[in-house]
């Protein structure tokens, strides 16, 4: 309940200050929110699981963000950039799917 | 976090109670049959066995946990932003390009309305400087070259693409077929030809670029209208040439359906030709002094 608070807050925090994202790193946002979705996703079906973990989560998100992150900076660099970002939306949605699918049995139980 | 009802889904992984997660190798396999990051349950797993954490760390980690969220909403909000942000600049980019090539399309359209009236005044001039056999002399070479109006009876050949000419190659109307129509034309006794109302001069390519027609400079689109001023059995002698046959045959072929058609038409008119730009001929250079010069010459040089 707190954590879907502070997401709001979060959410309202954004909107609200606008930050202007460097030109560097605007790239990588969209991998980042696709590898935070994941992360969210985990974290709501470990939840649903009985099996959430904080520390767990933190780490999780801070990982996929910056493995993310790095597999797209390295594909920049080495020109095959599109491609390895697809990799990683392709892996990472994946994962997403398979949670989502697992909360959706768990809530609807089917 | 309900510590009572901790359930271990089913995991194909192997996990030795030892705590030693084995990979297995198929790591496709396993992202597919369970996505959950094998984390959650070992931590369970150590929980269970080592019993709960003292609450100061339990209670620092669900910090973490608050501001990772807060975190994920920011990155969520901005993301979102940054392409409300991007999408008007798209749009505009767009809406100036087709501006400036409607701007153009009008500026070339005056520009040739300008050349066509200073032609006409141009010719107005020069026959006056002429006499009537010269005149009667260049009007006949002029409309023989594309550089006068004409108007006639004579034939329109439309040819156009096939329906299904999006994907089967075959059934699209290239430069080639009409190069050989208006070769045929030619053969048939034509005297004059414009395609699409662009007027053909002996030196007109009848070009592809990209994947557009191009007859000169100017690009012109399907359905593809070739008119041909000529004598009064061109059409019978053109409708017997191995080409139009050809066209034929590809227009009753089932895969490919082209267009083509050959109508007798009366009073067609056809443009004249763009000016093109002179290759060979040019300015006389002025005499060596003492000669003197004819009047006539165009840049009036000399005198």
């Amino acid at each position: 309940m707190i954590a879907v608070l502070a997401l709001i807050a979060g959410v309202v925090l954004g909107v609200v200050l606008n930050p202007t994202v460097p030109d560097a790193l605007q790239p990588y946002l969209p991998i980042a929110v696709v590898a935070a979705l994941d992360a969210v996703f985990g974290g709501v079906r470990a939840k649903l699981d009985g099996i959430f973990d904080d520390k767990q989560f933190v780490i999780s998100f801070i990982s996929n963000v910056l493995v993310a992150g790095f597999i797209v900076y390295l594909g920049d660099k080495l020109g095959v950039g599109v491609q390895l970002s697809t990799g990683v939306v392709v892996v990472l949605g994946v994962r997403i799917f398979g949670n989502v699918a697992a909360i959706r049995r768990r809530l609807f139980k089917a | 976090m309900s510590d009572g009802r901790d359930r271990e889904p089913e995991r194909p992984v192997s996990t030795p109670p030892s705590g030693q997660r084995v990979w297995q190798t198929d790591m496709l396999t396993d992202l597919f049959q369970d996505p959950l990051d094998g984390g959650y349950t070992d931590a369970a797993r150590a929980r269970r066995e080592r019993g709960p954490l003292p609450s100061a760390t339990r209670w620092t980690r669900r910090g973490f946990t608050v501001v990772v969220c807060a975190v994920i909403g920011v990155l969520l909000a901005v993301a979102y932003l940054q392409v409300i942000a991007r999408a008007p600049a798209r749009a505009t980019t767009r809406t100036e390009l087709i501006k400036d090539i409607n701007r153009r399309t009008a500026d070339t359209d005056k520009l040739d309305q300008q050349a066509e009236t200073l032609q006409d005044e141009v010719n107005g001039l020069r026959e006056q400087a002429l006499d009537d056999t010269a005149i009667g002399r260049l009007r006949e070479l002029e409309a023989a070259t594309g550089l006068r109006k004409v108007s006639g009876d004579g034939v329109v050949v439309t040819l156009a693409d096939g329906p299904n000419a999006a994907t089967e190659r075959l059934a699209r109307i290239l430069d080639l077929d009409l190069q050989l129509v208006t070769n045929a034309l030619w053969a048939s006794g034509a005297e004059a030809i414009s395609v699409n109302g662009r007027r053909l001069t002996s030196v007109t390519p009848i070009r592809t670029a990209g994947s557009a027609i191009l007859i000169g400079n100017a690009h012109i689109i399907g359905p593809y209208q070739v008119a041909a001023i000529g004598p009064s059995d061109m059409a019978d002698r053109f409708n017997d040439t191995g080409t139009a046959d050809t066209y034929r045959k590809l227009r009753d072929d089932k895969n490919l359906e082209l267009g083509f058609d050959v109508d007798e038409k009366n009073d067609l008119e056809l443009p004249a030709a763009v000016m093109p730009r002179l290759q060979f001929a040019h300015v006389p250079q002025p005499s060596p002094a003492g000669t003197p010069t004819p009047s006539t010459s165009p840049s009036g040089g000399g005198k």
